[in-house]
């Protein structure tokens, strides 16, 4: 992964200088409220319900077991001894001091890390695939460029001050497991027909209260063009984009407003008035920043004695068995293994783990991959270059901290934000929902039978639970000051050519009725599926009817 | 007093401009005098007879095509002021940004409500004065130390990390 060098760490040291001198100047009222917002947001930090949060960023989810225990260290000496795991691969700690934060950025900056534009009006995380560059099918390692967009971005003077959030999302495989199509801009690697690599790039995605599927604006734009590329975009946008109507200020909707074809020609424009005064990526820097994306050095396998050692293990405990099928996947190197740490255990929030936790991860990444693990969009950490014959063995250590929950994929697996009970934009809770639902489907063999779902919760219209593109989504909505949910089939956040956002099934129900609605669609379901199709094929199959009929029948 | 931080020669130091800002519906009321900056509309009508008027102030929400268009017939104005209403709008970085780029060498000011913490990256945008709408001491032109490195390049001379390392 990325090592700063004294470059790297001199900007967020200056940063974090910067930060300490405005939480100063708002503690002694020479910044107002209105002043000092846009710069905390700038450096993660909200004023939510209970207490402020602290949004810390992961670069595209890549982290290493150093990192993490100084995460540890932080969720102990300034938080309650936890963190979450955001939907765009952060960490949140939702209990810090105002006071102290600039403290925090300051140990956080010790380990490479910081809070930079993970809110505010600004470019946010560049989040990308949780399998880069250990998934079999692959294009290319998108984490470099990814990097080195991320640098681009970092402290940009023209694109601090947008109208609202810009979320950018890489891509390299067929799968989009980055969600590149819900995205302002989403980046997909490709090759041209010589062979060569570059970007196809969508514009206009995202969800929240006008959820839009990204228009593709370029076919393919070489490397050495992409910033260039992406400055057009966010220049046109930061001229043009709402500033009246808050719900109305993101890019989907000025792209929607004016067409794809009128968008684009405004950006070729904004893009030729600016050649030769505009970024280019060198070939030298892209170099610089693949290197350090090497792959481990993997030790040689003997395939068939690695494979039978564990089927045997997989006979001997069902429990592990399980764990293997659900959680652990292939790698592009043969005798190794992808694990995803379950944080969906029943009755715990889910994306939340303890300090605990977080040392026995840092753990198992230094013995068993490298001192290297990911954050997922979809709220767990995958441990990606696992040697298969140490499959047991860390499964046992997870298991001894509650982090081998078996459930990847499954309907408990489910993205949940931090809803109600933690966020003051909230119209419900969500994690009370999500527990419920856990719960009613505790029941292994049934869990497994359903197959592979995804169920996304939202506590509110901002949807940063994802439930638009949920197989099953659930919204929290108010109605008359009570709390109610909104159920939604059929969004999809998988390849990009079959990305969809969800229909309503109808009126809203109450929180003690969701297990239940949840529980009649998916009788439909398995009365209905032919042969092994999964809940979405046969939900677009079957059409929307079967489901309303039953549920309000 | 001073009211305006400026970059002389490189340096910021702090000036009292005392230019007033008038809008269109002023316009006959200051005619003949250069004590003023000028609104789009009369710089423009004032440009087609002939005539420069030496500065010119834009709203966020005006195109800096309004000026360039018409300079790149004659003359650029000497001074083209950007108008903050609000600090959280960031259309007056992209305009200056915008001038750079169409080759525009005067002096580009920001004026109105915006905060010290910003003028650093409204530098690096183009912008080369400003005048906030608070009062303004020596203490501000420390602002433009916040970074001494940049990763990316824009308007500015300075040489992102990327190209240092090489």
């Amino acid at each position: 992964m990325y090592q700063y060098d004294n470059y790297d760490q001199r900007l967020i040291d200056e940063r974090v200088a910067q930060f300490k001198n405005q939480t100063h100047r708002y503690l002694t009222g020479a910044l107002s409220e209105s002043e000092f917002m846009p710069l905390r947001l700038q450096n993660g930090l909200y004023i939510q319900r209970l207490a402020p949060m602290l949004r810390i960023s992961i670069p595209y989810g890549m982290l290493s077991s150093k990192q993490l225990r100084a995460l540890a260290s932080i969720s102990r000496d300034y938080d309650k001894g936890y963190g979450h795991i955001s939907t765009r691969q952060n960490i949140q700690f939702n209990w810090p001091k105002l006071e102290e934060v600039p403290d925090i950025l300051a140990e956080l900056a010790k380990v490479e890390m910081h809070a930079v534009q993970t809110s505010g009006n600004c470019i946010r995380n560049i989040t990308t695939d949780q399998f880069a560059n250990i998934n079999p099918d692959e294009i290319e390692d998108p984490r470099p460029w990814c990097e080195l967009i991320r640098q681009w971005a970092c402290f940009h003077p023209e694109f601090s001050f947008l109208p609202r959030k810009f979320k950018i999302a890489v891509s390299a495989t067929r799968d989009d497991r980055a969600a590149v199509a819900v995205h302002d801009i989403g980046l997909k690697l490709k090759h041209n027909n010589k062979k060569q690599i570059g970007f196809e790039v969508f514009v206009g995605g995202g969800l929240g209260r006008t959820p839009a599927i990204g228009q593709s604006i370029y076919d393919f734009v070489p490397p050495q063009r992409l910033l260039g590329c992406l400055e057009a975009i966010l220049r046109v946008y930061n001229l043009y984009g709402r500033r009246d109507n808050r719900y109305k200020a993101r890019i989907k909707i000025l792209v929607k407003a004016m067409g794809i074809e009128a968008f684009r020609a405004e950006v070729d424009k904004t893009w030729k008035a600016h050649q030769g005064h505009c970024a280019e990526l060198e070939n030298s820097e892209i170099q610089r920043v693949k290197a350090y994306f090497i792959s481990p050095e993997y030790e040689a396998v003997d395939l068939t004695k690695v494979q039978d050692l564990l089927k045997q293990q997989r006979m001997d405990s069902s429990d592990f068995d399980h764990w293997v099928r659900q959680n652990v996947r292939n790698h592009k190197i043969a005798g190794y293994a992808i694990v995803t740490i379950s944080l969906k255990e029943t009755g715990e929030p889910p994306g939340d783990l303890s300090d605990t936790q977080m040392e026995i991860i840092a753990d198992c990444a230094d013995k068993f991959s490298y001192g290297e693990l990911r954050t997922t969009h979809e709220q767990n950490i995958v441990l990606g270059d696992v040697h298969m014959n140490q499959l047991l063995e860390m499964w046992k250590a997870l298991k001894s901290a509650r982090l081998a929950t078996r459930n990847i994929g499954t309907l408990n697996d489910i993205i949940c934000c931090p809803g109600g009970d933690y966020c003051s934009l909230a119209n419900a809770k969500s994690i009370p929902v999500a527990e419920a639902i856990q719960r009613r489907f505790e029941h292994w063999d049934y869990l497994y039978d359903l197959g592979n779902i995804d169920l996304n919760i939202s506590g509110c219209m901002n949807a940063c639970g994802h439930h638009h593109v949920g197989h099953i989504g659930i919204l929290g909505v108010d109605k008359k000051g009570a709390e109610f949910y909104q159920i939604s089939l059929g969004g999809n956040a998988g390849r990009y050519s079959e990305a969809s956002l969800g229909k309503i099934l109808g009126p809203s129900f109450k929180s003690e009725e969701v297990p239940n609605v949840i529980d009649t669609i998916l009788s439909v379901y398995t009365e209905k599926r032919i042969d092994e199709e999964s809940f979405l094929d046969a939900y677009r199959r079957l059409g929307i009817e079967d489901f309303r009929e039953r549920v309000y029948a | 007093m001073p009211n305006t931080i400026k970059i002389v020669d490189g340096a910021p130091v702090l000036i009292a401009d005392a230019r007033q800002l008038i809008e269109q519906d002023q316009v006959t009321q200051f005619q003949d005098t250069k004590e003023v900056l000028w609104p789009l509309q009369h710089w423009q009508e004032q440009h087609k007879l002939g005539k420069i008027l030496s500065a010119v102030w834009l709203s966020s929400d005006q195109s800096v095509d309004g000026v360039s268009d018409l300079s790149k017939k004659r003359a650029w104005p000497e001074l083209i002021v950007l108008r903050f209403l609000i600090h959280t709008d960031g259309r007056g970085f992209s305009q200056a940004s915008t001038l750079r780029s169409r080759g525009y060498s005067g002096e580009i000011r920001a004026l109105g409500a915006f905060l010290l913490d910003q003028i650093y990256y409204m530098r690096r945008c183009g912008f080369d004065s400003f005048s906030p709408d608070f009062e303004v001491n020596e203490e501000a032109l420390d602002y433009f130390k916040t970074f001494s490195l940049a990763y990316q390049s824009a308007t500015d001379d300075m040489q992102p990390v990327s190209r240092r390392r090489v």
